[in-house]
Order: structure tokens, then sequence, then C-alpha cells
């Protein structure tokens, strides 16, 4: 913007000036008629005591356009008209108003870049976390068998990632896990066969264990009343190595209590009061699938 | 003959059997937890004695029954009280075995309580309830339990491992 266009305010600001005036008066140069002309004359021939001319106005300010600044000292006494000092002054004022307006845009530009430059920021960064997000993970833990759901205290469940063993619950028959591209889970079990899988984010099938046949007699054998106790002292011979040992931890392990073969095999031929408050943690077989080991929690 | 020593684990100190003293090799804790652990002895004996004592248990299980009563013991000639007789007599646990044949009793035991811990035992004081044809009977017994390290065979494996045992039983 230029000083030309410093003069169209200043003809604005005239035409203001005159509306206070003559209020009546609702139009533009353009319709600014001879008397119009006659009263700014007047006008400023009263506020300013000085004289212009009706060609001068005609030329300078009836004109829709300016192609050349009026002399300094018609500009002068416009600028007095409106309440500055001088053209000196108005073209101050101007600036003191006008620079704001013109910086103003530039700083919006500024913030409008800032802000885009933020939100792009933002999107990048949720779409990273998305990408590399940690989802949790249900997966159901089933018989691979029966398909039917596994008695979740009977099965430890431990996550290993970076070699550190973390245990996961397992509630209902089912894990959840939280991993953000793949997990190793580790599933134990005295009544099923060892599992290791990987599961991947994009994969939660259902796990599945494959029971372990003697170990689930055993279970069985373990709940069973006095019913049928010949046919279980049979399978027992069948399914307990003779070397079995039978360790039975006390409570709060402070004690243990060693059994072999018979005489843990009376204590399932027979069953007891504290056949009744064991508990399986472990089972081991040896290279015929015989039961060798078994660890107990006494409850 | 080889002997795997086992007493390392869960307090259990002893390194041989010479050193079979309980205090010697356990922390009273521990004690604590094997004579709970009798307890449970106790009940699968008189759980035992009511199955044996019952009309409806065929002779095949009762012979495993006494099997598995005799594996509670120390010993077969283990002296135990005739509940059976008004006198209170002791009575050697194969003479009560038959005695209460086919006699229908039950039995319940409650109000445990564990005497001082001698070199190689201790004694359980229980409350007995005796049932026969709907007629019940309290009786006050002590019952020795013994505890020392004893050789089992596991296979052809042979280990030396602290085991429990029921003992004798007297009247107050």
């Amino acid at each position: 913007m230029n000083l030309i266009d410093v003069f169209h305010r200043l003809k604005n600001d005239v035409l203001l000036t005159y509306q206070k005036q003559y209020p009546y008066f609702e139009g533009n140069w353009k319709t600014f008629s001879s008397q119009d002309i006659q009263n700014l004359i007047d006008l400023i021939a009263d506020q300013v005591k000085q004289t212009v001319s009706e060609k001068w106005i005609y030329t300078h300010l009836k004109v829709e356009t300016n192609d050349k600044l009026p002399r300094k000292d018609m500009l002068d006494i416009l600028s007095q008209l409106v309440g500055y000092s001088g053209w000196d002054e108005y073209v101050f004022k101007w600036k003191q108003e006008v620079v704001p307006n013109v910086v103003q845009p530039k700083r919006n530009y500024n913030v409008v870049f800032s802000l885009g430059f933020i939100g792009l920021f933002l999107i990048g960064f949720f779409s990273y976390r998305y990408l590399k997000r940690e989802e949790v993970q249900t997966i159901e833990v089933k018989n691979a068998f029966t398909e039917e759901q596994i008695n979740s205290e009977e099965v430890k469940v431990v996550m290993i990632e970076n070699n550190v063993e973390t245990p996961i619950e397992m509630v209902d028959s089912k894990i959840q896990i939280t991993t953000k591209e793949s997990a190793k889970i580790v599933l134990k079990s005295p009544y099923y066969k060892d599992k290791t899988i990987v599961v991947r984010k994009e994969n939660s099938n259902a796990i599945t264990l494959q029971p372990d046949d003697y170990a689930m007699m055993l279970k069985g054998f373990m709940k069973s009343d006095i019913k049928d106790w010949e046919t279980r002292k049979e399978q027992l011979q069948k399914i307990l190595a003779d070397d079995l040992e039978v360790l039975v931890m006390l409570k709060n392990d402070l004690g243990i209590e060693y059994f072999n073969k018979q005489e843990f095999s009376e204590k399932l031929i027979v069953p007891s009061v504290a056949l009744k408050r064991m508990k399986v943690i472990d089972i081991q077989s040896n290279d015929k699938d015989k039961i060798k080991f078994i660890r107990i929690i006494q409850e | 003959m080889f002997l795997l020593f086992t007493f390392s684990l869960f307090g259990q100190n002893a390194n041989t059997s010479a050193s079979a003293a309980i205090k010697a090799n356990f922390t009273i804790a521990s004690v604590k937890a094997y004579q709970e652990s009798a307890t449970l002895k106790v009940e699968d004996y008189y759980q035992y004695l009511t199955l044996l004592s019952s009309e409806s248990t065929s002779e095949t299980l009762k012979a495993e029954i006494k099997t598995s009563i005799y594996s509670l013991f120390e010993s077969d000639k283990v002296m135990v009280i005739d509940f059976t007789s008004t006198e209170n007599n002791a009575i050697s646990l194969p003479d009560l075995i038959e005695k209460i044949m086919n006699k229908n009793y039950s039995f319940s035991v409650s109000n445990y309580e564990n005497s001082i811990v001698g070199f190689d035992y201790w004694t359980t004081q229980y409350q007995l309830t005796l049932i026969q044809n709907d007629k019940s009977k309290e009786l006050l017994y002590f019952q020795k339990i013994g505890f020392k390290p004893v050789i089992k065979t596991f296979g052809s494996t042979k280990k030396e491992v602290w085991t429990l045992f029921l003992g004798e039983i007297t009247l107050p």
C-alpha cells in the first residue's frame, strides 16, 4: 500500500467529517453534488481557515481514482480538517494503524503454518502409535480333544519377552496378553502336555492343549469315591511307574512327605481324608508315558 | 545299597540317620506343619475303621482297607484302646480290627492338641466321637505319632526320608 492509498483513506475521512456536519449526506464522492462541494469549501474555511477551490475538489476529490498525490499543502489542509496537524501526522498515524493490520496477516500465516505443522506431527505421531500400539488380546484355552474349557487353576501361563518371564492369569479358560507385534507364551499343566506358542497381533486363535491321558486318569482317581476301587487299583498299576516318587508339600512349604507307588496307590484305592486335601501341581512321566513323579500341595 | 539323602529340603537339615532327633532337624514351624499333617492320618485311620466295620463293605475291599490301615502305623502289633467294650482296655490293632467287623461304627475326631515333642515322636490328644446304632459315645484319647528317618523304596532306588507314623493309643 502506497501514499496514494493513504490519500484515498484521507478522502474517505473527509467525507466522514463532512457527514458529521451534514448528517443528511449519505452518498460518496461520486454523488458529491456541487452544493456539497460548496458546503465542504465553507467547512474547510471555517475549521481549518484555509481556502480550497471548487476545481481542486473536482480534480482531486470527486474523481474515483487518483493517479498522483496532490500537493503537500492541500494534503495538510485536508488532514487538518479530519483532526490531524498535517499530512505527515496523518500518514504516521495511518502507519501505526495499518502496520499491525499488514503484519497481522503474516502472523496469521505463521499461526496457520504452525497449526498445520502441529496437526501433521500429531497425525504422524498417532499413526505411529497406532501401528506400534500394544493391543490387549483375549485368547481362549481349550482342550484339544473335547474343545471344552480348561480349569484355570490347572494351567500356569507365562509370557516370555526378552528372556523375562511374566506370569499371566487365566480366568474362565481365557488369557489376556498385551503385545506389540508378537509374544511367546508358555503353558504348563500337570494334566496337559506343555505348549509353547508365538501369539501374533493379527492372530489370536484359541490355544488348544493336548491332555496327558495318564495324568487325566490320575486326576479322575483322586476325585473318586470308593466305587470301582478294583478297576482303579488295576489301572493305577498301569499308569504309575514302579519308581514313582510322590512329594506332598505341607502347608506354607514347611515340610514335605514322600510316598512311593504302593503308599500312594493305597491312598487312591481307598479314598481318604488326606487325599481330598491334595492338589497336584506337577506330574512328570517317563519314556513309557508312565507317571514317575508327582508333586502335590497339601491344602 | 544306594542311599539318597533328601534332608536339605523344607527345614530338613539332617545329613545322616544318626541325627534323628526331631528338634535337631526341624524348626518349630516345620514341626507344627508335620503335626497338622499327622492329624490327617488320624482321620484317615478312623475313616478306614468306619469302612471296615460296615456290613456293606465287601471282603475284598476289607482286605484292601486293612492294608491301608497298617500302612499308617509303624507296627502291626501296636496297642490301641478297645472302644467296643466298656472297660476301654488296651488291645492290639489286629484284634480291634477283627472286633469291629460288621458292627457299623462311624467316627469323628476333633479337638486335637499336641504334646511336647520327644526325640522321635510326639503325642496327640483328641476327642473321638463313636456312633453305633444311633448311640454316640465320646472318648478322649492320646495317640503317639512317630516321626523319624526311614529308608523307603522307590522302584530300584532307595531314599532315606522323614516319615510320619501312627503309634499306640492310650487313655489320659
